[in-house]
């Protein structure tokens, strides 16, 4: 499908009233000949907030990234940057810190050089400069390794001269691009916290990408999540776990289980979802769902009560283990429902162990069932 | 201790005898150099003799110096117009890419002599006839497509991100060429400098056709000597090149690392 963006419709929402919003990104694209591989994406970002772009390769959060800091240009619509419009300024006008993924530490530069171009650039004064590379240094934890260059530092050390290079320049807005995929795990998980420890204090806009949802749901305040070059939800990490508006964002943040169905209104708040069964569960309204129409049912795997003894109520189903698996904190049960379809439910706290080929009874409570609308796409 | 198979055995006598092949001639120049005898081996004496003919010899040290303004000339004219044709290729896609590089490419598929004959007649017909003019311009296409190959993998390498960083810290084009983009390809941009000044430096057919009367280039004045002399002095002044190259090598290894030069 392609659509262009409506020049109306693009003026009218040029007219809308300036935000306070250091980002502000409104229905841009990029175009690779037919292929589009960012489709109108619109999101903001607040002072101070940490947001970011989530989604798995290819789904066009690095190429957003890239246009806001004026390394790719944009096929159509507007970015600015506290009110201002840089969407055709060159990068170097754009005043924005960028931390790339593999660092792109200046290898000719010792980490002091690196640090300290931008601020030569800006002909700063030599004690001034001299002041900044060691606030830079000292706050990433890199006080003493001024002459090193970066070939002679590990990867997670010049992951941090990078940090230090573009906060050195108390840029208005930080931009990371997948800054920690390259480090290993252990090392990603304590860098993770700095960061995210870091950002809070110095209350630093920051724009993140990456295609780890811990990551994400970890160290934002609100996370986009894209898909096939456009937005599926913006919303707070809670949200996007309790709350996924399409079958995407269900099925990329965690484990969902889907039961297919139609809409019915219950009233008091309640829709039910009718199964090809029969069957009606009751679940919370929170997304508008047309009556009659086809939806999914979302059941969390931990959001489950499963029992070897028959349950008895609304939103209970009936099936036989056909795996049950022991990970110590965790049991994990791979269900077969009568009706065919395959469930899996996690037990935290359990004292009983069901084994394989065993009849179960799962039951979920109607606050815990997600209802969302069936999405052609898939 | 292991003893080697035969397999080791056969390997490390065949690069014996390549090292040979190799070394062979130019050991044969280097001992015909200080054999007191004109030409005939075995020798019988050791001499500097030829050397202090060869280097006190005005044709010759101006030859030298005609050679060493060309090459310097020649390598630093064609980097400069093949470097900007290097970034083109690598970091564009447009129409016609490959009709270009192709054309930039040509004139390596052209023999050397039918080049410079064809370039001697073309000066002619626009009334230049030969020159210090045609031959600079003889010596800088000659060369530039080696400068052209060897920045295009250069710039293959470089990492885009490298540029984008040193532009999103405020450097524009310019400076991020001078500062970042040039210093990272430093490796690179001494290979290929040094590559076409020993091209230009050897050349022989393109200054015969375009050198003009007090612009004669070392290997063509070599070639009038050893036309019309039979002694050694020819062997004398090969043999000092040689040993000028081999410094060269040493210069270029302290200043840039010989090993990443020749990995580029």
């Amino acid at each position: 499908m392609t659509r262009r963006a409506g020049d109306g419709r693009k003026n009218q929402d040029e007219m809308q009233p300036m935000s306070d919003d250091a980002i502000q990104v409104r229905r841009v694209m990029k175009s690779y000949g037919t292929m589009l591989a960012v489709d109108d994406v619109s999101f903001n970002v607040a002072e101070g907030e940490f947001v970011s772009l989530l989604g798995p390769s290819g789904c066009g959060k690095t190429t957003t990234l890239r246009m806001i800091a004026g390394f790719t240009d944009t096929s159509g619509g507007a970015i600015r940057v506290h009110g201002r419009e840089v969407t055709h300024l060159p990068p170097e006008k754009r005043d924005l810190g960028f931390v790339f993924q593999n660092y792109a530490l200046w290898p000719h530069m010792t980490v002091a050089e690196n640090v300290a171009f931008g601020l030569k650039l800006r002909r700063k004064p030599r004690d001034v400069i001299r002041n900044k590379i060691e606030e830079a240094l000292s706050v990433t934890g890199l006080s003493g390794y001024e002459d090193r260059l970066p070939r002679q530092l590990s990867g997670g050390q010049q992951q941090r001269v990078a940090l230090a290079r573009a906060l050195a320049l108390e840029p208005q807005v930080l931009l990371m691009d997948e800054p920690l995929s390259n480090l290993d795990r252990a090392l990603r998980v304590v860098m993770r916290r700095e960061l995210k420890e870091l950002q809070a204090r110095m209350k630093m806009t920051t724009l993140y990408v990456t295609h780890d949802q811990e990551e994400a749901l970890s160290m934002s305040n609100r996370v986009v999540i894209m898909n096939g070059g456009r937005v599926e939800q913006i919303a707070a990490p809670y949200e996007l776990y309790e709350n996924p508006a399409t079958r995407f964002v269900a099925d990329f943040v965690g484990i969902t289980n889907f039961l297919e169905g139609t809409a019915s209104d219950m009233g008091g708040g309640m829709v039910g979802v009718r199964l090809p069964s029969g069957q009606v569960l009751h679940a919370q309204a929170r997304v508008p769902v047309a009556q009659g129409g086809a939806v999914r049912a979302l059941i969390r795997p931990e959001r489950v009560t499963i029992s070897p003894a028959e349950l008895s109520g609304p939103n209970v189903l009936a099936g036989r283990v056909e795996l049950s698996e022991y990970f110590g904190a965790v049991l994990r049960y791979t269900v077969r429902l009568d009706s065919g379809e395959i469930l899996r439910a996690e037990v935290h706290n359990f004292d009983e162990f069901i084994a394989g080929g065993s009849r179960v009874w799962i039951c979920t409570l109607p606050e815990h069932l997600r209802v969302i609308p069936h999405d052609p796409r898939g | 201790m292991t003893r080697p198979d035969l397999g080791t055995i056969a390997l490390r006598f065949f690069t014996l005898l390549m090292m040979a092949f190799l070394i062979f001639p130019i050991a044969v120049t280097l001992v015909v150099a200080v054999n007191p005898r004109e030409f005939i081996l075995p020798p019988n004496g050791f001499t500097l003799d030829w050397f202090k003919a060869a280097w006190s010899s005005k044709t010759f040290l101006r030859g030298m110096g005609v050679s060493l303004v060309l090459g310097l000339v020649a390598a630093t004219l064609a980097n400069a117009l093949a470097l900007p044709a290097a970034m083109a290729l690598v970091r564009n896609d447009f129409r016609g890419k490959g009709a270009v590089n192709l054309v930039l490419m040509s004139p390596l598929l052209i023999p050397t002599t039918i080049f410079s004959l064809a370039l001697y007649i073309w000066f002619v017909r626009v009334g230049y006839g030969s020159g210090l003019v045609p031959l600079l311009v003889g010596h800088t296409i000659h060369v530039m497509p080696y400068a052209l190959r060897i920045l295009t993998a250069s710039l293959h390498n470089l990492d885009p991100s490298y540029e984008e960083a040193a532009r999103n810290v405020g450097a524009g084009r310019t400076r991020t060429l001078f500062s970042i983009t040039l210093p990272v390809i430093r490796t690179g941009l001494i290979s290929s400098f040094a590559l076409c000044f020993i091209l230009s430096w050897n050349d022989f057919p393109i200054s015969v056709f375009l050198a003009p009367p007090g612009w004669t280039p070392l290997p063509v004045e070599l070639f009038s000597y050893i036309k019309f002399q039979y002694d050694a002095v020819a062997a004398a002044l090969a043999g000092s090149l040689i040993l000028l190259s081999a410094l060269a090598m040493v210069i270029i290894d302290r200043l840039a690392g010989l090993r990443r030069v020749l990995r580029s």
